[in-house]
């Protein structure tokens, strides 16, 4: 009888083990998903306009310094990161390196990124996997003068890329002992995941931005657009916003006004943050809210 | 002509007349581009307040389903009128105004833009039969669409927000 059982556990033990493990990483995959939105990535790696499959890059991304065309990130051996192994895609988004050691242009914003902790990192790249890969070959950025001399990525590397990992810092002393963990999952959504200052912090002419006015808006944004200031100030930020006015904006779009988000933000608040969940947005509303304001008025230049 | 005739005719519904009046003296009269960039600047901002009203019932249970119905109509019948607030020569680059973002993909894309228009009509009128209806979830999930599907659509290939 013994030996019966001790059979049938040698027999079925190893079959346990794989269902586990399925169990395990569809949970990865489910919540690689997650920061999939979290992190935006949907909308620079895929041609919506040009119908473009899924990931499979082509979208461009015009900006002060040229138009970037976001490359492909599906699982395609050829022209994807199918090659890639997961401590390659790691490099990428916490070194901004590719897996041949050429460093990125930070329209790819691993200075965002390089603070994503390595259990989000590991999801993503599970389902990553999961994507239909697509062989749409990766097409040239087409940058001005001098932006389009690569080593030039080198300079600004070392003088503006400072790799690391995620430090929320102090929650600013007003806010409650119970609001700290909402607070730190905030700073991580905008800071790194969300990138929110990609667009939202303005930058000097080598495209650095400038830490002193994050998120205080930009002039000069992707598309051509000018990206609002959405720091707590009154009069030219979104001091006027409530917490729930941010976190409707977020899930359907509309403002104070009872306006609707087009343009890139309309992108946004469709591929991100109306499908994060509603603790994640509050999180998101409650950081914005606690940041230094930012007085800085940001229209289109006139003409 | 044409477009201007059709702008007063679709335009005389009671909400709009008022508006009408506000931005300009005569109302009958042809508008210049840039009358029109603000008549259709008062209209956009009398949508914002209804779609505010009717988000306050909505979202937070706030006033009345009856007072939906008749905002729903109102924009339902604005959204009809859309078209014709954007004759050409009104675009951000003709028309200079610090909040004139009216992209020139609208008459590049003409079709897709008056089908972005019809979009905006059809989902007033699901939030009008389901705030007929009384249904909480129903209201809600229409009034979202309709700001997405209807608004957010339209905004996202055609406008861009040069002022908060």
């Amino acid at each position: 009888m013994l030996r019966r059982g001790l059979l049938l556990a040698i027999l079925f033990l190893p079959f346990a083990g794989v269902a586990a493990q399925g169990a395990a990483d569809e949970a990865a995959i489910r919540r690689g998903e997650y920061v999939f939105s979290a992190a935006g990535c949907f909308g620079c790696h895929t041609d919506v306009k040009g119908k473009g499959a899924p990931l499979a890059g082509g979208r461009r991304l015009k900006t002060p310094f040229g138009d970037f065309l976001g490359p492909n990130i599906t699982p395609d051996p050829d022209h994807g990161i199918g090659g890639w192994t997961l401590v390659d895609f790691t490099r990428a988004l916490r070194e901004g390196v590719s897996p041949g050691g050429d460093p990125y242009y930070p329209a790819f914003p691993y200075t965002s990124f390089s603070r994503m902790n390595e259990a989000d990192i590991a999801d993503l790249w599970a389902w990553l996997q999961t994507v239909e890969p697509a062989d749409t070959e990766n097409r040239e950025h087409e940058l001005g003068f001098p932006y389009g001399w690569r080593r030039l990525i080198g300079i600004w590397r070392t003088l503006y890329f400072a790799p690391g990992d995620f430090d929320a810092g102090d929650p600013p002393a007003s806010l409650g002992e119970e609001d700290r963990e909402t607070w730190e999952r905030g700073a991580y959504l905008v800071r790194v995941l969300g990138h929110c200052g990609e667009c939202h912090t303005p930058r000097g002419w080598l495209g650095a931005s400038d830490s002193s006015l994050f998120l205080g808006g930009s002039t000069a944004g992707a598309e051509g657009a000018p990206v609002p200031n959405i720091t707590p100030d009154d009069a030219t930020g979104i001091g006027r916003w409530s917490l729930a006015d941010i976190e409707g904006y977020l899930e359907i779009g509309m403002d104070p006004d009872g306006d609707f988000a087009g343009g890139a933000m309309g992108e946004v608040i469709e591929n991100t943050t109306g499908k994060l969940t509603p603790e994640d947005r509050r999180a998101i509303a409650l950081f914005l809210k606690s940041l230094p304001a930012v007085e800085r008025k940001v229209a289109r230049p006139a003409g | 002509m044409n477009i201007r005739f059709s702008f007063t005719r679709k335009l005389l519904v009671p909400t709009i007349a008022v508006v009408v009046a506000g931005v300009l003296a005569v109302p009958s009269l042809a508008a210049t581009p840039s009358e029109t960039v603000k008549l259709r600047q008062a209209t956009m901002k009398k949508l914002g307040e209804h779609m505010n009203a009717i988000k306050e019932f909505a979202m937070n249970g706030n006033g009345s389903a009856a007072d939906v119905v008749k905002r729903a109509g109102e924009i339902g019948e604005v959204a009809a009128g859309i078209p014709a607030l954007f004759p050409e020569g009104t675009g951000m680059d003709e028309v200079k105004d610090p909040k004139n973002g009216a992209r020139p993909e609208i008459w590049l894309d003409w079709e897709n833009f008056e089908k972005a228009a019809g979009k905006l009509e059809t989902e007033s009128k699901s939030l009008a039969a389901a705030a007929e209806g009384g249904d909480q979830e129903t209201i809600k999930l229409a009034f979202q669409s309709l700001g997405k599907n209807g608004c957010g659509n339209c905004h996202k290939p055609f406008r861009i927000k040069l002022e908060k």
